[in-house]
């Protein structure tokens, strides 16, 4: 369960001066005080998920939607507002450099397996299907920064699906690979629904929000301009005058 | 959404266990001779030490090779351990910027990587005890517990400086310098009362890493316990340290991930 209560999140804008810079300003009677710029990634928002409901995040890019992930997943801490997440959080956001590359794919998946919560054993029995499903049977002993962008994204992604307990938060991935790899992860994502976990999508993606999610929630400039069923949510999202 | 993170947590073992063997793994990563080179570090300093002081500041000191070896790996182990630790916050920012991940795991097992390499350096101080003839005592069952003390002062101190490090560039270089400086003012390769008078010797006994210098010497070489409340007052300066960088590390963890 998934519940944001007017969460709003600010971030500072932190100008890097080095100390001879300001010494150099001061000097020269220049106002020396740094300027801080506050920046407003998400505005009041609230939202309320069900168990095994999927919620589709829609809105231009700069509007909140890999912020809001992040405080989902408790990588960010919300500004103001209320929150509460029951269960076990997995995100994929940002495959591309969600894994370490100097270490080999099987030892990728122990490390990443560990973070995710499982334990090893849990690990050694998921083993064979993250491998199979990333359809990297061949590279398992090989440097994750062989791989190409491609293959680390359906590694990310597959590691991501098969350590979900409760809640998978993604992040543009679901466009990783190729279409049969696509189509695998439309399989997983209607048999994570069948088994009531909850999936939150943040994408641009229309296409894939409209099939994969029952409610949808649109953001601009970290505001919702909208949250209820997808189609509706959609619409309005279409008729933004800049998106 | 609450996640304290319990240090008996199964998950936050899992985790530390897994990152502490990928940070020992990765540091050889590349390099011909691997492991090795975390051993020859030590050995050679020991042999550059050693001919340089052995005849004048070593003059009077029992075993001391063994002295020297012994001053070499415990600073050695504060010097990379909090260099690893300092680094590893901004090393990992991609990772904590995208996954959740108790943040003091990071920092904690990019200590506990060093610190393997610390047993393994100890192991073969314990290969040169034997060969000098020096031999072991029941003392040496006191050694576990001042190495435990040095690894919650190291973990400490990495705590603060990994956060310290994400707002101010400087601190790797300032840092440095203090180790610099630290070296010099600490007992590695010689012995406290060559030096000063009584009066300065308790400034310098305020320095843990002097203390803990003190008790693995008089452990092994001497072979004797040292006095018990003296390791008491160390380790319970080093659990004050612990909760007082700890909770620094709380106040500065979130700031610190919206700044990587």
């Amino acid at each position: 369960m998934i519940k944001l209560s007017q969460v709003s999140k600010q971030f500072v804008i932190h100008p890097r001066r080095s100390l001879l810079a300001s010494l150099r300003s001061f000097g020269r009677g220049v106002n020396n005080l740094p300027v801080y710029q506050t920046i407003c990634a998400l505005d009041k928002v609230s939202l309320s998920l069900k168990k095994g409901q999927t919620l589709g995040v829609i809105g231009p890019n700069g509007s909140g939607k890999s912020t809001l992930l992040r405080i989902i997943a408790g990588i960010y801490k919300p500004t103001s507002g209320v929150y509460k997440i029951e269960g076990e959080v997995a995100s994929v956001l940002q495959t591309k450099i969600n894994l370490f590359p100097e270490i080999s794919i099987k030892e990728n998946i122990f490390l990443f397996g560990a973070i995710m919560g499982l334990e090893r054993g849990e690990i050694f029995k998921k083993y064979k299907e993250i491998i199979a499903f990333a359809g990297l049977d061949e590279y398992v002993d090989a440097e994750a920064r062989i791989l190409s962008e491609g293959m680390r994204e359906r590694l990310a992604f597959s590691i991501g699906m098969q350590t979900c307990k409760d809640i998978l938060l993604l992040d543009e991935v679901i466009l990783a690979g190729d279409s049969k790899f696509q189509e695998r992860c439309f399989e997983v994502m209607v048999r994570f629904k069948k088994e009531q976990k909850t999936i939150v999508l943040a994408s641009h993606d229309l296409k894939i929000v409209n099939q994969l999610c029952d409610e949808a929630l649109l953001l601009n400039k970290g505001r919702v301009l909208a949250f209820g069923k997808t189609k509706e949510v959609v619409g309005s999202y279409l008729k933004l005058p800049e998106k | 959404m609450e996640k304290t993170i319990k240090i008996v947590d199964r998950k936050y073992i899992n985790i530390l266990r897994e990152f502490t063997l990928f940070v020992f793994k990765s540091r050889e990563q590349g390099t011909l001779l691997g492991f090795v080179w975390t051993l020859l570090h030590p050995l050679l300093m020991l042999i550059i030490l050693y001919m340089l002081f052995s005849k004048r500041l070593g003059k009077g000191i029992e075993y001391y090779e063994i002295y020297l070896l012994i001053g070499i790996i415990q600073w050695n182990f504060l010097s990379t351990g909090t260099h690893e630790g300092l680094k590893s916050i901004m090393k990992n920012h991609s990772i904590l910027r995208n996954i959740y991940i108790p943040r003091t795991a990071i920092v904690v097992s990019s200590v506990l990587a060093v610190f393997i390499s610390f047993l393994i350096e100890l192991l073969i101080l314990g290969g040169f005890i034997i060969f000098s003839g020096l031999g072991f005592s029941p003392a040496l069952l006191l050694l576990p517990f001042v190495v435990l003390i040095q690894l919650i002062m190291v973990i400490s101190i990495s705590l603060v400086l990994s956060c310290l490090n994400v707002y101010f560039k400087d601190t790797g270089y300032i840092w440095n310098i203090i180790l610099k400086i630290g070296f010099f003012i600490t007992p590695v390769f010689y012995s406290i009362p060559m030096f000063i008078s009584k009066t300065k010797m308790t400034a310098y006994f305020l320095n843990p890493m002097t203390q803990l210098m003190i008790f693995m010497r008089q452990i092994i070489i001497f072979k004797t316990l040292p006095p018990l409340l003296n390791i008491l007052v160390v380790f319970l300066a080093a659990l004050i340290l612990l909760a007082v960088c700890y909770s620094v590390f709380k106040k500065l963890e979130d700031g610190v991930v919206e700044r990587l």
